[in-house]
């Protein structure tokens, strides 16, 4: 699981059990979901339970997993109940066992094995395409559509005169999603709002998923099929680049996402009647996550980011000089988002991390973190070989000039109280800390603070069930 | 609250566990699968395994699997399906390209039809020429050049994967393995282990090149995993022992399934979580260098460490590095000296008509009476 | 080769061996000097350099019989080209003519020289070479520890656990075994521990800065004094200049006082070196010393007996001074500045500290100041290139060559089990088996795994078809086995490393309780298995030893083996007694239970673990190493005895 998936993860709890049930009925969903959703432990659970004869004994699970690995075991558990893979089943009075949820075993079975036939991994054409097209233009294709998106948002905010017109081509359709997702406020003209920001620090990955949930939430109200989008979308990150896939399957509410897709540059139809479409590798890494973007031979964002050297371009010097090797304008508008840059050559362009630069980042809204994490993520090869990749006091830097802007940090959440003893309340405040939801302490008045409460409540209502325990 | 702390200084570049490489070594001995047929036929086995293959891709986008075939004289490559060097074609790593095509199933998840198809082609081929002669000359397989081979990929594949894009700087790449112990403990861009799919005994004769193997395998934190259907275990239990691997010999081998589902899926970054099965009590026993037998007690040259189960070495030399090696003056006395010294020991009281031994009547024999 | 140019006394002339091998003369090249002629009779010993060694020399040592000391003559091999090769010539020829002698002789004992003198003569002078090292060593020697009772006695009191060791061994011993052999048995065991021991024994304190130690303390506005003998003895030692000033002061003093008033002095404070103060109280008579130079000290410490030329810096900066290049170099150099006197009095203070103590990493008999030695001392080792490298070249033979014939399908186990099937038939068996999986390739969409890998998770009716379930592959029976038994090693893995971590962090009390017997019990269990294993100790060092004279030791040593598996059975006895009484008491609560509330709750008697199981358990490697030896020691006797009865027939 990555940063990328996590707001899908978040979208995908969400949902009601019904829709779970509905989604997991497709091997490829149910594939996708256990490849990109899951904790790895997960997933080493779920394997393990997947050829077992019968449930999996609480007590043998706990003996399995390590006493000291208990935070990650809560973790695996509690995305597993939350996404209705598993559930706890009670076959005696005192023996518990977990058990998978038949559909999602039973698909991802066939999808392990190839079996059934439910035709879920795309339906190849069976005809060869006359105009085929090869990956590097669907690349191309793709870097275009999506940094046309980017161009769009960051246009005026960047300064950059050419962003605007690049800008341009973005669809009706599209701006009206940027909008709504609250990417991008349009009351003078299109600026770019908090949301935006972060979007735009975002690995493109994670910038697909994120437009795609706001497509997703978007799509009931546009008459389309919740489970039809997912599935469509998850089918899609199974497809293979390069390869033609046939219209023929899909339901009216695909074959409608089809064309938004297009424009997102997701996938590429040559025109709206064409009965083939090439899914672009926008859409063949939509279930892979970082590591597999960062893959040595995936030349995945030297397509898309069209920068010469690579996955990284940026250096950072001890002394908050920043050179970027690129001619993208692109980068350029994003780096210069929080660095003040001051020359630009044909492939560089330098620059410098100052107070001011980072403070009117964050007056943007963009975090500390974030810009840390773009430029980790973005640092040149070179950089790449030192650990931590970033200079330390560079990285303290930018923190420290966060924190003068904050003193006050606010969450969201629930307080409980009135615990009736002292166990009780710290056997909850354990697994509160074990979930990682806690926010807030008080031992002397038995109070704590959580910011998320479902797993909390399910928890209570567990216990309430086995007194023993 | 606002402290910076040195502690979250190390942002992970990539979240999420390390891509995985999995090294298969399927023992294709016939012979023994031959005798395991009314069991677990090799057909089911495969098919086993490819599921298992197919589980350990998923758990992983990035996870990649490498399976070769250790037959009875050769190994050979199952997958990838290696590329001839061509003077035109620079060789890839996986050259599904080069067996044809995958028939299209819109029932399986493409990734998973590649690797089953270059599989079951490229065993077919090594089954179809495998003849009964190359058969009759041994009954054993070739696990150490299996292990030597899969050693080499994994490491080939570590220097893909390291941080530094090779196509940059090809100088520096090619220093890299000297330094690799440094580099990997800094940021580990692929963790790797390998899985011996073993049903043949008599390894004891690989002993040495096996040993090596496994002490590379050592150093570069490779472990490896038995899975045991057959043939006896002391080699192999070494080798997990000494890697941390895992260890198993199924008590129902038809469950071969779930056996690697369970026990063998977990990768390095869920083994961290897990209490992993233990192997039972390992044979520690090495071969010996002369006949490659297990021994219990064998002698050891003092240079090269060589060991032999028998003292009598020719010219008093080792046979290994031609040191000088008394073991007949020396050691021989010891071993043989406890039945001769006894007799004479038995016969001194008896002749001197000491009450010790010959009075007696029988201590040995007598004991469980005394008791 | 009998004659080598060497110089003797810086002279150049010819080594010569005369060809009887009686003498060994040198002749001047220059007639100045005169020759030497040594009788080869008279020659004690003949050291030589060694080989890697740059210079070339021998050493012959001399005892003539008109004088008292021994005389030493080195000879330095000056050929250019073949100094190395003249000396191992000469000394190999004088050794001969020196074992020849002696051999006439007869009146120097000659180590073995009977068969062929080469080896022996080359002991005897490696034995010359070494002999000064091996005195110290003989200290540690593993006889002497072992006969040293007194050591053994002193470790006893120092290491308790030994101590209980000991006695509960000495307690359960055959009474045939003398005590001696019983202590002979236990030491040759741990002879490391003695030899720790006798290293740590062997250190003692050394002196310390004593001014630093005695703090007068002040009580009702006296100074009070609390000195020792024996630190009065160290203060005059350590600084001979209050020996003077108290030799000079004491009659008109008393002793009470001078003490008193020297450790408020500020005399005092200067020989502690610390900084005097405007503040600090005068004494007109102590401070009359203030000034006075330690001058016998400072004398002494200039001519100290011998500097080592690398740091002689006086020597130093008249052969090569700094003073013109570089900076001169004020941190070492003697001076009187008073800035940081604490500095030096501590210096000082430690070197006269460590001049008491005798060197122990040093040979005090190594002769001083010999030319090779100051060669050494001057090399700059750190700026020197690596040495030469002096590993023995291992030549690693291609092992598949040893008895190669022999390994083959024909020599190994398994190879009869596959011997049932002719290579044609697995051939065949196994192609055909494949065939199934890859001719399914064909069809379309590849091969249908779901249903080659035989899960059916519907079809599998498991009480009718047991018999047949069980063997198909995959079937839910198989499956579950499996499951089972990795969850069984996972267990088994819980229990080691859960033992592991018990060995060093719970007490014996908390490991008892987990298996379930009383404290008392572990306890006698652990003595029990202690003691065996230190009789299985014994009977193999007896067993092994070939010794005709310990036959009997090995016999009652069997017995007390077989007494042992007594003692383990009585131990498992009252455990076992131990676990009934807890079942009753279990089983009144229950029938307790029951009459008060009338309802029956179940009772499992298995579930109350211990008990002889346990112990028995826990005990199944030691009594099976106890069968082994019974076994071995049984078997060897009858051999031996049908080997005598064999000699007796034919006698």
């Amino acid at each position: 699981m990555s940063a990328s998936t996590t707001q899908a993860l978040e979208y995908l709890e969400q949902l009601p059990g019904a829709t779970h049930k509905r989604l997991y009925q497709q091997p490829s969903t149910a594939l996708a979901v256990f490849r990109c959703m899951l904790p790895h432990l997960a997933k080493t659970i779920v394997m393990a339970m997947l050829y077992m004869t019968g449930p999996f004994p609480v007590h043998d699970l706990d003996a399995w997993i390590r006493t000291d690995a208990k935070a990650e075991k809560e973790k695996a558990i509690s995305v597993l109940e939350s996404l209705n893979i598993m559930a706890v089943i009670q076959e005696s009075p005192k023996n518990f066992s977990y058990r998978l949820s038949s559909g999602f075993a039973n698909s991802l079975k066939q999808a392990l094995t190839g079996g059934g036939n439910h035709r879920s991994f795309g339906v190849p054409c069976s005809t060869p395409d006359k105009n085929k097209v090869d990956i590097a233009f669907l690349d191309q294709f793709a870097r275009k559509q999506w940094e046309a998106i980017l161009y769009y948002m960051v246009g005026s905010t960047s300064g950059l005169r050419d962003s605007e017109v690049l800008g341009q081509s973005v669809g009706n359709g599209t701006r009206q999603l940027l909008r709504m997702g609250e990417f991008v406020s349009v009351l003078h003209g299109v600026k770019i709002t908090k949301t935006g920001f972060t979007f735009l620090l975002q690995e493109v990955n994670a910038q697909v998923w994120s437009l795609l949930i706001v497509y997703l939430k978007q799509a009931p109200g546009l008459g389309m099929n919740e489970v039809d989008v997912l599935s469509f979308l998850f089918m899609l990150g199974s497809l293979e680049l390069g390869q033609d896939y046939s219209t023929a399957n899909l339901t009216a509410t695909q074959l409608q996402m089809l064309e938004d897709l297009n424009d997102f540059g997701i996938v590429y139809r040559r025109s709206k009647e064409s009965s083939r479409f090439y899914p672009t590798r926008l859409a063949t890494t939509l279930t892979s996550d970082a590591g597999a973007l960062q893959n040595a031979t995936t030349d995945f964002d030297n397509a898309l980011r069209s920068s010469r050297a690579g996955r990284g371009y940026i250096i950072i010097e001890t002394n908050y000089r920043i050179y970027a090797y690129t001619s993208s304008l692109l980068q350029i508008a994003v780096l210069s988002l929080f660095a003040k840059l001051s020359t630009r050559f044909p492939n560089l362009v330098s620059g410098k991390l100052t107070k001011d630069s980072i403070q009117k980042a964050i007056g943007h809204g963009i975090e500390a973190r974030q810009i840390i994490d773009y430029l980790s993520a973005h640092a040149h090869p070179q950089m790449q070989k030192n650990n931590p990749v970033l200079p330390p006091t560079v990285m303290d830097q930018i923190r420290l000039w966060e924190y003068e802007g904050e003193r006050i940090d606010t969450t969201n959440g629930y307080l409980m109280k009135d615990f009736n003893n002292d166990s009780e309340y710290r056997d909850l405040v354990n697994y509160a800390e074990s979930l990682g939801v806690l926010t807030w302490k008080s031992d002397a008045k038995r109070l704590l603070f959580v910011d998320r409460i479902e797993q909390i409540s399910q928890y209570l209502t567990n216990k309430k069930k086995r007194p023993d325990q | 609250m606002n402290a910076i702390d040195a502690t979250d200084r190390h942002i992970k570049s990539t979240d999420g566990p390390p891509p995985s490489l999995l090294a298969i070594i399927l023992d294709t001995n016939p012979h023994a699968w031959a005798h395991l047929s009314s069991i677990l036929p090799l057909s089911k086995a495969v098919a086993s395994l490819l599921v298992f293959i197919n589980a350990h891709l998923a758990s992983g986008n990035a996870n990649e699997v490498a399976v070769i075939a250790s037959h009875s004289q050769r190994t050979h490559w199952l997958y990838p399906t290696p590329t001839l060097p061509t003077p035109h074609s620079t060789s890839t790593s996986n050259g599904h390209d080069a067996n044809g095509t995958v028939p299209e199933n819109a029932n399986k998840y493409r990734p998973f039809a590649v690797i089953e198809t270059a599989i079951l082609s490229n065993l077919t081929t090594l089954l179809n020429s495998t003849t009964a002669s190359s058969l009759s000359a041994t009954s054993t397989t070739q696990i150490s050049g299996a292990l030597s081979t899969a050693l080499s990929y994994i490491s080939k594949s570590h220097i893909r994967h390291s941080p530094v894009d090779p196509t940059i700087n090809d100088h520096s790449t090619i220093t890299t393995p000297d330094t690799d112990g440094i580099l990997g403990q800094q940021r580990v861009s692929l963790t790797s282990r390998i899985l011996i799919l073993s049903v043949s005994g008599d390894l004891a004769n690989q002993y040495i090149p096996v040993m090596n193997a496994i002490f590379a395998a050592q150093r570069q934190r490779i472990p490896i995993d038995i899975l045991k259907l057959a043939g006896d275990t002391v080699l192999l239990q070494q080798a997990c022992d000494a890697t941390g691997g895992i260890y198993m010999a199924p008590e129902s081998p038809q469950g071969l399934l779930q056996y690697l589902m369970m026990g063998f899926l977990p990768d390095a970054t869920a083994r961290r979580a897990l209490v992993l099965p233990s192997a039972g009590s390992v044979d520690f026993r090495a071969a010996c260098f002369c006949h490659r037998k297990v021994v219990d007690i064998g002698y050891v040259c003092s240079v090269c460490l060589s060991i032999f189960c028998i003292p009598s070495l020719p010219d008093s030399k080792c046979l290994t590095c031609d040191s000088h090696l008394s073991l007949s003056t020396t050691l021989t006395v010891t071993p043989a000296l406890i039945p001769r010294k006894k007799k004479k020991r038995k016969r001194g009281p008896g002749e001197s008509a000491t009450p010790a031994g010959s009075s007696t009547p029988a201590p040995g024999s007598g004991t469980p009476t005394h008791s | 080769m009998s004659e080598a140019s060497t110089s003797y006394k810086k002279q150049d002339g010819k080594l010569l061996v005369s060809r009887d091998g009686r003498t060994v003369s040198w002749k001047p090249n220059a007639p100045s000097t005169s020759p030497l002629t040594i009788a080869v009779s008279e020659i004690t010993n003949l050291q030589q350099t060694p080989e890697k060694s740059a210079k070339v020399s021998i050493k012959i040592v001399v005892q003539r019989p008109s004088a008292s000391g021994a005389e030493n003559h080195t000879f330095a091999f000056t050929s250019a080209t073949a100094a190395r090769a003249e000396q191992v010539a000469i000394t190999s020829l004088l050794r001969k003519s020196i074992e020849a002698a002696r051999a006439q002789n007869g009146s120097t004992p000659v180590p073995a020289a009977d068969d062929g003198g080469g080896p022996s003569a080359a002991m005897a002078i490696a034995q010359a070479v070494s002999a000064g090292a091996r005195a110290e060593d003989n200290m540690f020697d593993d006889g002497r520890l072992m006969s040293n009772t007194d050591l053994q006695k002193s470790l006893l009191n120092a290491n308790p656990a030994l101590r209980q060791r000991f006695d509960q061994a000495l307690r359960e011993k055959p009474d045939t075994i003398t005590i001696s052999q019983f202590s002979a048995q236990f030491w040759a065991a741990r002879v490391h521990l003695l030899r720790a021991h006798a290293v740590e024994k062997s250190q003692s304190q050394g002196t310390y800065n004593v001014l630093s130690e005695v703090k007068p303390k002040n009580v009702d506005g006296t100074t009070r004094l609390n000195l020792s003998k024996e630190q009065i003895q160290l203060i005059f030692n350590q600084h001979p200049l209050v020996k003077k000033v108290y030799n000079e002061n004491v009659p008109q003093l008393s002793e009470m006082e001078f003490w008193s008033r020297f450790f408020v002095s500020r005399l005092f404070k200067k020989l502690k070196g610390e900084k005097i103060t405007e503040t600090d109280s005068t004494d007109p008579k102590l401070d009359r010393y203030l000034n006075f130079e330690e001058e016998a000290e400072r004398t002494r410490q200039l001519v100290m007996a011998h500097v080592p030329h690398f740091i002689d810096l006086e020597g130093n900066e008249q052969n090569h001074s700094q003073r013109q290049g570089n900076r001169p170099d004020w941190t070492m150099q003697p001076n009187t500045n008073e800035r940081v006197p604490i500095l030096r009095v501590l210096n000082s203070m430690s070197e006269k500290m460590l001049a008491d103590v005798t060197p122990t990493d040093a040979d005090p008999h190594a002769p001083s100041g010999i030319d090779e030695e100051t060669y050494k001392e001057l090399q700059l080792r750190d700026l020197q290139r690596g040495a030469s490298d002096n590993r023995i070249m291992l030549k690693i033979k291609d092992q598949g060559q040893f008895f190669s014939g022999e390994q083959d399908a024909r020599g190994s186990s398994s190879a009869s089990l596959y011997a049932k099937r002719t290579p044609d038939q697995v051939l065949s068996t196994i192609q055909k088996d494949f065939k199934t999986i890859s001719t399914n390739d064909k069809h379309a969409g590849g091969l249908n795994l779901e249903s080659t890998i035989g899960v059916q998770e519907d079809s599998d009716s498991e009480e009718d078809e047991r018999s047949k379930t069980k063997t198909r592959v995959g079937s839910k029976f198989t499956r579950t086995a499996a499951t089972a038994q990795i969850m069984g090693a996972i267990r088994q893995r819980h229990l080691h490393t859960d033992d592991y971590l018990s060995s060093s962090s719970i007490s014996s009390a908390d490991q008892a309780a987990k298996l379930g017997l009383g404290p008392t019990v572990f306890e006698s269990l652990v003595m029990t298995h202690n003691t065996t294993v230190e009789f299985l100790h014994y009977f193999w060092t007896v067993f092994l030893s070939g010794d005709p004279d310990r036959a009997g030791e090995a016999q009652k040593l069997v017995e007390t083996l077989d007494k042992s598996l007594d003692r383990i059975s009585a131990v498992a006895k009252t455990a076992e007694n131990e676990r009934m009484q807890k079942i009753e008491k279990s089983k009144k609560q229950v029938d307790d239970y029951m009459q008060r509330t009338g309802k029956r709750r179940k009772f499992d008697p298995n579930s109350i673990k211990g008990g002889a199981r346990a112990v028995t358990d826990m005990m199944t490697p030691l009594v099976l190493a106890i069968k082994t030896a019974t076994e071995k020691y049984r078997r060897a006797y009858e051999l031996q005895m049908a080997q005598i009865a064999q000699l007796q027939n034919m006698v």
